[in-house]
């Protein structure tokens, strides 16, 4: 379904694998000279990193408000707003020097994030394939957060994603229906790339151009392996959260391997490699909530996979085995925060 | 048809209060040692094996070989001794990214799908093992221009194979049948999908006639050709057939019923958080929720825990059950050297 390569950006060293490019008549589409990733980048992926670390320590009493305070001013002042560090944030922290602040994020918080189910066009995805898994919930994420993107494209029409999914795949910019402007799912046949490149991160690129017109712009989305649950845990509450304004959502790339864990309705002997879109937490970051792409198209119901498109109460820790694993067609791959 | 006319769900579904009992009690749960004390449990090393059917007399489970080590490359379609734990491939794959999708057999005939184009498996193909002289027939296999069928699972019974398939570019499901040996193809029914065979009836879901009926399921008889309609399930999200009654699971998955024989009432037997992949026999209910692996007894009207794992759920057939299990309670990866655990019907209490 997607390329068998992965990359840690943030805290960990860059990590590369070739890309699995077995096509032979790729067309000839450049990628966007703005997909690039600098060191500065990483820099900033890396501090919002130890930040939202600092959130988490700061939830549960074990540093100080002023210190959470200084700290988050300080990353404004040296990097500007992210994902779930806001102005908004660090002005109300700076509100109430002198006040015990309600220490966020809460025990359990979703946003109110629209599941899209994938699509299928056969020109693009292999005949039959239901491959439009990363577009779809590409398609969740960035129409909660922006309907309409930095360069005035949408991707709902009458509740239909059908277009929005399509033009994130290829038809959005130039070389369309091969664009590579955002997700390239058209480009690399019908898979949506974890990575390509150590300049060429699709999915939180996309998300970042989509919004800023930068791909390395706000919200600076980033790819990233989480290194434990825990791990895991505080990047979902701190996006989901984000201070109780409206928060980001999250997208995972997962690998889903033999005899181990699956998502709720997919058959258990099947490696299976996907995307979804992770919109909320319960038990303090215990559980995760997600859509399923795979939920209202054409592979449900067929006694095989069985999908709901709000899926709650699945175990953070089995999300972060399906994010590291690795199967022999794929992974590991990650989240994109 | 299976096109691309996706629109969107809908938002967030609201809370929804806990669905209608239907009967009076939900069994007790109860743990397996406390349920069956003295039931000979067999495990089995899971690192080069999944398990997907068992034969119904009990002696041979059906899956595919993996290589033990990570990252577990697929090897074939296989054959385990349940009582020796020997695996026994049919063949390796031609494709490394093929996989065996479903398998069903008996002591003379296997039969599996192969696909590789995960996860719809629409570039599908239908095979038969003649489990006595070791010759492996093509039966059928996806339309090679624009193949249709997302997903495939057959079912076998007496030497024939059912299962349900798109064919054609008008979308219509038909339940097909096939001789084990490869003779007399038929198509059973249409608008039809899903088949399951216990000797000589076929169970199947039927699509509504009309928009906003819920769908139902019939059987037929596939000597007679006889139909008949199956009152009580609708909108079933997951059903099982044993050759006397069903099981099946709501459509909102938190519901799970048997109704047995297939004239009578349905019975509410459990309830809970995604409820899916139910199977059944004379004795026993299996099916995978939230809370991990469960079996309904219908004899002593309890049921049992199985296994912690998240989602998993049991294999069975008529005179076996199995299910992936970890022996490990402190395992830091609740998935890292799980056992396949066996039990046979025959020796519950």
């Amino acid at each position: 379904m997607r390329k068998a390569a992965f990359v840690v950006v943030g805290l960990v060293a860059m990590l590369m694998m070739p890309v699995n490019v077995s096509a032979s008549k790729r067309p000839n589409v450049d990628v966007p000279p703005g997909k690039h990733l600098t060191a500065r980048d990483i820099a900033r992926s890396s501090a919002r990193h130890a930040l939202a670390i600092e959130l988490a320590q700061w939830s549960s009493g074990q540093i100080s408000a002023s210190t959470i305070r200084n700290d988050v001013a300080s990353f404004l002042s040296r990097w500007g707003p992210t994902t779930f560090v806001s102005q908004r944030f660090g002005a109300q922290l700076a509100d109430t020097p002198d006040v015990a602040l309600d220490p966020g994020p809460p025990g359990a918080y979703s946003l109110s994030v629209t599941q899209y189910p994938e699509t299928n066009p056969s020109g693009y995805c292999q005949p039959g394939v239901s491959c439009y898994c990363g577009p779809a919930a590409a398609v969740s994420v960035l129409q909660f957060l922006q309907p309409t993107s930095h360069d005035g494209e949408t991707l709902v029409a009458n509740g239909n994603s059908s277009s929005g999914q399509f033009g994130l795949a290829g038809n959005f910019g130039g070389g369309y229906p091969w664009s590579r402007k955002y997700l390239e799912t058209n480009y690399w046949g019908g898979e949506t790339p974890w990575y390509v490149s150590s300049n060429d991160l699709p999915m939180s690129m996309s998300f970042n151009y989509w919004i800023s017109g930068q791909y390395t712009g706000f919200p600076y989305y980033a790819n990233y392996r989480p290194t434990s649950v825990s791990d895991y845990e505080t990047l979902l509450k701190s996006d989901i959260w984000n201070g109780a304004a409206p928060g980001f959502p999250l997208a995972g790339d997962v690998e889903e391997k033999v005899n181990s864990v699956h998502l709720w309705g997919h058959p258990a002997n099947l490696e299976i490699e996907h995307w979804i879109a992770m919109y909320g937490y319960a038990g303090s970051g215990y559980y995760t909530n997600y859509v399923d792409p795979v939920a209202g198209s054409p592979l449900n119901g067929n006694y095989g996979f069985n999908v709901s498109a709000y899926n709650s109460s699945f175990l953070s820790s089995d999300i972060f085995t399906l994010v590291t694993d690795a199967g022999p067609n794929g992974g590991p791959y990650g989240i994109v925060w | 048809m299976l096109s691309c006319s996706p629109a969107s769900s809908g938002g967030q579904p609201l809370p929804s209060a806990s669905p209608a009992s239907t009967g009076p009690t939900i069994p007790v749960l109860m743990d397996l040692a406390a349920a069956w004390p003295h039931v000979p449990l067999r495990t089995w090393d899971s690192s080069g094996w999944v398990e997907i059917a068992i034969t119904q007399d009990g002696k041979a489970a059906l899956g595919e070989a993996i290589v033990p080590t990570e990252p577990h490359a697929r090897i074939g379609p296989a054959i385990m001794d349940r009582a020796t734990g020997k695996v026994t491939v049919i063949r390796p794959f031609s494709n490394p990214r093929s996989q065996v999708v479903s398998i069903a057999g008996d002591n003379n005939w296997v039969a599996w799908v192969e696909g590789s184009l995960e996860p719809s498996f629409a570039d599908w193909v239908l095979y038969s093992y003649d489990r006595q002289t070791g010759q492996i027939r093509t039966l059928a296999a996806a339309p090679k221009t624009y193949p249709f069928t997302p997903f495939l699972a057959v079912s076998m019974s007496d030497d024939v194979i059912v299962w349900s398939a798109v064919e054609a570019p008008d979308g219509i499901f038909h339940v097909y049948a096939v001789n084990a040996d490869g003779g007399d193809l038929r198509i059973l029914a249409a608008n039809a999908k899903g088949p399951q065979i216990s000797w000589p009836w076929v169970v199947y879901d039927e699509k509504p006639t009309t928009a906003g009926a819920p769908a139902t399921l019939a059987r037929q008889n596939i000597e007679t050709g006889e139909v008949r309609s199956i009152e009580g399930p609708a909108d079933a999200s997951y059903f099982a057939y044993d050759g006397e009654g069903v099981a099946w699971i709501s459509a909102d998955s938190q519901s799970l019923f048997v109704q047995s024989p297939l004239e009578s009432s349905p019975s509410l037997i459990a309830s809970g958080k995604h409820l899916q992949f139910v199977s059944v026999n004379q004795r026993l209910v299996g099916w995978g929720q939230d809370k991990g692996a469960r079996a309904y007894d219908r004899k002593l009207k309890v049921i049992i825990q199985l296994s912690d794992l998240h989602g998993f759920y049991p294999v069975m057939s008529a005179q076996a059950l199995d299910w992936l299990y970890q022996p490990n309670p402190n395992a830091p990866n609740p998935y890292d050297g799980t056992v396949w655990r066996e039990v046979n019907v025959g020796d519950l209490p």
